[in-house]
């Protein structure tokens, strides 16, 4: 019988034990990038 | 094109059509051709909603609108990964669960039939019109490359797509955007690369990085807050989120791509993945056009980048005084880079000044040049609202790329028009059937009837979407009116989700009035004020939840029993 899994718990993600970290990282990882466009907008105006 | 770029283009595009289609084999059943069964991996699903929202107007476009504007656009795609942080913690793992075919319908397990009506008519529509201008983008480059008629190359893409799309569904079209992404990726590096190497041999790569911010054109970030400035940091971490939040959350054409996953992990890693991709990628393509730019210093770029346009005003004698003070200006303005690049060689901070202050000179000649060319196009029976931004990456192309290379970042768009488009096609169709018909017409129908229905659903949104094609000329710069034509209508249907999830008294009038009075909003802002669009969703989603809320407290429905 095929598994529905839809129903299953949300497993956890591949890289950094727990989703709520994964988010963390992404949202630091967007402050970094925003962050160095600002440098380079500057560093060539 | 040369015969090798045909090669290329002919190869890339029954390759990646080809593949798509064995791919989708066994899609008979209304799951399998609607959901692919709900088997797919994170990473096809990543590279599917990067493909649909990428679009050919991402190259074309993009690349031109970096080019008159500067590299500001990016700032528009701060809000993304925010989105997609939002939609991971809470709505993937809802729609997941309610085991839904479209949004639409967890609307209706959490409010009412109406509300579902309303928010699937609002997509319908919005989506409807969208889908017209994502298949007339690719079918600029036919006519700039072979010279056909607009109207005959959307048709040719449209049957194109429409064929593979009804034959193959949402297998098909997921497994072509990967193959589409990967060529893209290569189209994208072999055009920046090609395009710096063809820069003059006394110019450095620094030293065009170094003029393109001189000019202006590596404006990233503006932290300068401005309500009617399109493009700074707030507008897109703020306006930006809330328009990703509508797009990837309430829109079918995305929600279908993460239905489609075998996990809820796994639908999670692919919104995860746009997260942390699509703002590098558009990025290095806003790059690209500033470079292009940079090229054009050092050679002159023509007075129009629409050859029918430019053929057009040649015909009047006007067109000669104004050429010739346009190439006048290109010389100054070439000088002027020129000495720009020699200071910076030799630490002159008085040359590079006195070079700066030319170039602006120059750079204002020409741009009233080509202002009386447009005056011209309009003059001599041409577009009164003239606009060449889409032109110019590939007129770029056409004329200076080697070959190959041509062909490759022409299949790129061609590749890329054809899955965005067969995507809204294919959500387009889920919704008219899953939503409308299954849900309205015909109830009791076999798995069979509906597959059939959702085949037929797809042909005629195709035939739609062509149909509408033909008003996308007159849309100025493409991937701007893609975006505007969204925010009308988004902000009501993420006002909707937003009830859903997080404002459980409320009932299905309150959230059916409104989305009516979001829209009422949306377009009263559009039509009266010069808010930038980015807010429309912010606006139209708060007017939602307050009107909601209001009605839910005034009328209280009947309870039965």
């Amino acid at each position: 019988m095929p598994v529905d899994r839809s129903q299953l718990p949300d497993e956890p993600p591949p890289i950094l034990g727990s989703w709520r970290k994964l988010y963390t990282a992404i949202l630091i990882y967007l402050g970094l990038m925003i962050a160095s466009f600002y440098v380079f907008t500057r560093a060539f105006s | 094109m040369r015969p090798l770029d045909w090669a290329v283009l002919v190869g890339s595009l029954l390759f990646i059509v080809s593949y798509g289609l064995y791919r989708s084999r066994g899609s008979n059943t209304v799951n399998s051709y609607l959901l692919a069964g709900r088997s797919m991996p994170w990473y096809a699903m990543g590279l599917s909603i990067m493909a649909t929202q990428a679009s050919a107007v991402t190259f074309i476009s993009t690349t031109g609108q970096s080019y008159v504007d500067g590299m500001r656009f990016v700032q528009f795609y701060f809000g993304l990964p925010i989105a997609m942080v939002i939609l991971c913690a809470t709505v993937v793992p809802r729609f997941h669960r309610a085991k839904v075919y479209t949004a639409y319908e967890f609307l209706e397990q959490r409010f009412d039939s109406k509300t579902r009506a309303l928010a699937s008519a609002i997509f319908l529509l919005q989506r409807g019109l969208a889908v017209g201008i994502t298949l007339y983008a690719p079918a600029i480059v036919l006519s700039v490359i072979l010279g056909w008629p607009d109207r005959m190359t959307t048709l040719m893409m449209g049957i194109t797509v429409v064929l593979y799309t009804v034959l193959g569904g949402i297998r098909a079209v997921t497994w072509n955007d990967v193959q589409q992404m990967t060529i893209i990726f290569l189209g994208l590096i072999a055009a920046l690369v090609t395009t710096l190497v063809l820069l003059p041999r006394n110019v450095t790569v620094l030293d065009a990085v170094w003029l393109a911010g001189a000019v202006g054109k590596l404006n990233a970030v503006d932290l300068h807050f401005d309500w009617n400035n399109r493009y700074n940091v707030w507008s897109g971490l703020i306006g930006g989120t809330f328009l990703f939040l509508s797009y990837f959350g309430c829109d079918q054409s995305q929600v279908q791509r993460y239905l489609t996953g075998k996990s809820i992990g796994q639908s999670k890693l692919s919104l995860l993945f746009n997260a942390m991709a699509k703002i590098p990628m558009q990025f290095f393509i806003l790059f690209i056009g500033a470079m292009v730019y940079v090229f054009y210093l050092f050679v002159q770029p023509p007075l129009l980048f629409d050859p029918v346009e430019l053929a057009r005003i040649r015909r009047s004698p006007d067109s000669v005084t104004i050429e010739q003070r346009y190439s006048r200006a290109f010389d100054l303005r070439k000088s002027a880079a020129g000495e720009f690049v020699e200071a910076r060689h030799s630490g002159d901070t008085g040359l590079r000044s006195r070079s700066i202050a030319q170039y602006r000179v120059a750079q204002k000649q020409m741009d009233a040049a080509r202002q009386d060319a447009s005056v011209l196009v309009a003059r001599t029976g041409g577009d009164k609202e003239f606009r060449d931004t889409n032109y110019i990456f590939l007129s770029f192309v056409t004329r200076y790329l080697p070959p190959g290379i041509v062909g490759l970042v022409i299949a790129v768009i061609f590749a890329a028009a054809m899955s965005a488009s067969s995507g809204e096609i294919n959500s387009l169709a889920t919704v008219s059937m899953i939503d409308i018909y299954k849900r309205h017409i015909r109830k009791q129908g076999s798995d069979h009837h509906y597959l059939l229905a959702s085949r037929v659903a797809t042909a005629f949104w195709g035939a739609y979407a062509v149909a509408l094609a033909g008003f996308g000329k007159n849309l100025g710069s493409l991937i701007e009116a893609v975006n505007v034509l969204g925010s009308l209508f988004y902000g009501s249907l993420l006002g909707a989700f937003v009830l859903a999830f997080f404002f459980r008294r409320v009932h299905g009038t309150g959230a059916f009035w409104g989305m009516l009075a979001g829209e009422a909003a949306i377009f009263a802002c559009f039509l009266f004020t010069g808010i930038s669009f980015l807010w429309y969703n912010v606006i139209g989603c708060l007017v939602v939840i307050a009107t909601a809320l209001i009605v839910t407290a005034l009328h209280r429905p009947a309870v039965a029993g």
